[in-house]
């Protein structure tokens, strides 16, 4: 009688677990993690954007390589994001190309600027200035300043700065854009993410000008950041996945963080890390792909691969968060393995009717945007860094034999 | 709270004896005080043999399936969460059998000990907490709730005397209120853990 009794519950088990497998929690895989695979992801994804680029400056916005076609469509905001990118390339991998390549993009940027009272801003058409624009132009301009050691553009940099002060109310958080028909902020728009591009940019501000102040405005939206931007976002699952948020406090964990930007690193943390999480474990399987069928973007999960990044640098210099450093390696390294195995190859643009339009890239519906690739580029590029325990964002040493444009 | 505390609270929940009161104690009718004495020493050993067990090969199961301990978490939440309702409803872990009379040795292992004792609650909650806390603290809050329920067991008769089925099922009803708490606490730390 024991037996039978032992079978039932052998059997009650194998149940269980069969049952727990496939409905519950499906295998978790994270693609190609490998060093060797993420650093020539990297390198193609840069490749597809320095071989996409009009004679304008603009970049290729969206193709679709179904219908072979690409769209009229552009966004300032991703463009000035895309030249970010391609400085970051042009000083890791000592890039002569892909640091034309963005010099073409920041030309583009430099004759749509508008200025006012001191301060400049990105404003295609003389139209609304966003401040996501103008904030990650003035990233891209310190990425080229940390790529190349070429002061050439400081006071531009310091205009774009003035213009994120201008832009910050007195909650410490930001307006989103400039109006110049009107003379006046938009007191009305929203942006999530927004507020987040401009304390990275005023982070950065400070660290390529430390005695000039710019730290007391990028504290400041670091507060607003960690303690009230979601509440006035209504994000109804906070904390909001901001990956610039992540990059402005590892840029500021140098100066010293207080406690509560580390509680709110602590949570960015496990939000990101639960993105992660889940799609790995789409990843594993057509059960995985089944039981939570939808589709990420590059654009999203390169994100969250920046984020990761720029928070695995946090972890590694703020003791504090020291518990966390391998955790959030392992997902990193994850996220950047299904980033690796998901680019297109150039065996498989072979086959497609422009090929320079497909390798490198990352397509959703047959689909691929600029940024699928910008943001997918940077977050490689610092799972490179993560992989090689290189917890410092900036190149080695500024790139030799530079020529301003 | 300690890890030692935490773990033990959460198994006490998921292995909820005075929800499995009932069910032991139509089940060992027959039995003398000594029987049901041993047969309720034999159960605590054997479940503590398989819930530490559970808890020693956590993180090589979890490799294997390629989950990671928080993804299983998540997992171990919703799997606590039948028992904890049916406990909230009835009082009781599993319903009491109708069936006629039958000898200890049927019974002892299935269902005394698995499931009414190291079920899919209790056995999820130890592997998790093994990966979380690791097996020290584990493997001491799976001793101490296994002794209470052992001591439970055996002292089932006076227990259903003293508090009566009212009082057993109001116990066994804030198990499964512990048990939410517990399952709450196992997503929740399940969706915010890198």
């Amino acid at each position: 009688m024991l037996g039978r009794s032992a079978l039932l519950s052998v059997a009650f088990w194998i149940a269980f677990v069969g049952v727990l497998r496939v409905a519950v929690v499906p295998p978790e895989s994270c693609g190609d993690a490998d060093r060797g695979s993420i650093a020539e992801a990297a390198v193609a994804a840069n490749g597809w954007l320095k071989r996409n680029q009009g004679s304008d400056g603009r970049y290729v916005y969206i193709y679709d390589h179904d219908s072979d076609t690409t769209s009229s469509d552009y966004n300032e905001v991703r463009h000035a994001g895309v030249t970010m990118a391609l400085y970051q390339a042009a000083g890791r991998f000592e890039d002569a190309e892909a640091l034309g390549t963005a010099d073409a993009g920041l030309a583009w940027m430099s004759e749509n600027l508008f200025r006012q009272d001191g301060w400049t801003a990105l404003a295609p058409g003389g139209g609304k200035a966003k401040l996501g624009s103008s904030a990650l132009m003035l990233v891209a301009l310190a990425e080229r300043r940390l790529a190349t050691g070429d002061p050439q553009h400081d006071d531009l940099m310091r205009e774009l700065g003035r213009f994120m002060v201008t832009m910050q109310g007195g909650d410490n958080g930001f307006y989103v854009a400039w109006l110049p028909a009107e003379g006046s902020p938009d007191r009305e728009g929203s942006s999530r993410f927004f507020p987040g591009e401009a304390f990275w940019a005023l982070t950065l501000l400070h660290e390529a000008f430390p005695s000039e102040g710019w730290d007391g405005p990028a504290r400041q939206a670091a507060d607003f950041l960690t303690t009230r931007r979601d509440e006035v976002e209504d994000v109804s699952f906070p904390p909001l996945a901001d990956q610039w948020t992540a990059y402005g406090l590892a840029e500021m964990v140098e100066w010293g963080l207080d406690d509560h930007h580390v509680d709110y690193a602590r949570r960015l943390a496990g939000r990101f890390g639960l993105l992660i999480r889940v799609e790995s474990q789409r990843q594993g399987g057509s059960m995985g792909t089944l039981l939570r069928r939808w589709d990420t973007r590059a654009s999203a999960a390169g994100t969250w691969v920046e984020a990761m990044a720029a928070l695995w640098r946090l972890s590694s210099v703020d003791e504090r968060l020291a518990d966390l450093r391998p955790k959030i390696k392992e997902r990193l390294i994850c996220a950047g393995g299904i980033l690796a195995e998901q680019q297109v190859s150039s065996d498989d643009a072979a086959n497609y009717a422009q090929p320079d339009l497909v390798e490198g890239a990352w397509f959703i519906g047959g689909e691929t945007r600029m940024d699928d690739q910008q943001h997918a580029l940077s977050g490689l590029l610092y799972t490179v860094d993560a992989l090689d325990d290189r917890p410092q964002r900036e190149p080695d040493a500024p790139m030799t034999g530079v020529t301003s444009p | 709270m300690s890890e030692f505390w935490q773990a033990a609270l959460g198994l006490f929940a998921a292995v909820a004896p005075a929800g499995a009161l009932p069910a032991f104690a139509v089940l060992t009718r027959s039995a003398d005080v000594v029987q049901r004495t041993r047969l309720a020493s034999l159960i605590g050993l054997v479940a503590f043999v398989l819930l530490t067990g559970t808890a020693a090969l956590g993180d090589p199961f979890l490799d294997w399936f390629d989950i990671s301990p928080e993804n299983f978490q998540l997992a171990a939440a919703l799997v606590m969460a039948p028992l904890a309702f049916r406990l909230l409803w009835s009082g009781e872990s599993m319903s009491l059998p109708r069936e006629g009379e039958r000898p200890l040795r049927r019974v002892w292992l299935t269902p005394l000990t698995v499931p009414l004792v190291a079920g899919p609650a209790s056995l999820v909650a130890a592997l998790s907490y093994g990966t979380r806390f690791g097996l020290e603290p584990t493997l001491g809050a799976a001793a101490f709730v296994l002794v209470l329920t052992a001591l439970a067991f055996a002292a089932a008769p006076r227990l259903q005397q003293t508090l009566g089925t009212a009082g057993i099922s109001a116990l066994g009803r804030l198990t499964g209120a512990l048990l939410v708490i517990v399952a709450i606490e196992m997503l929740v730390d399940g969706v915010q853990s890198v």
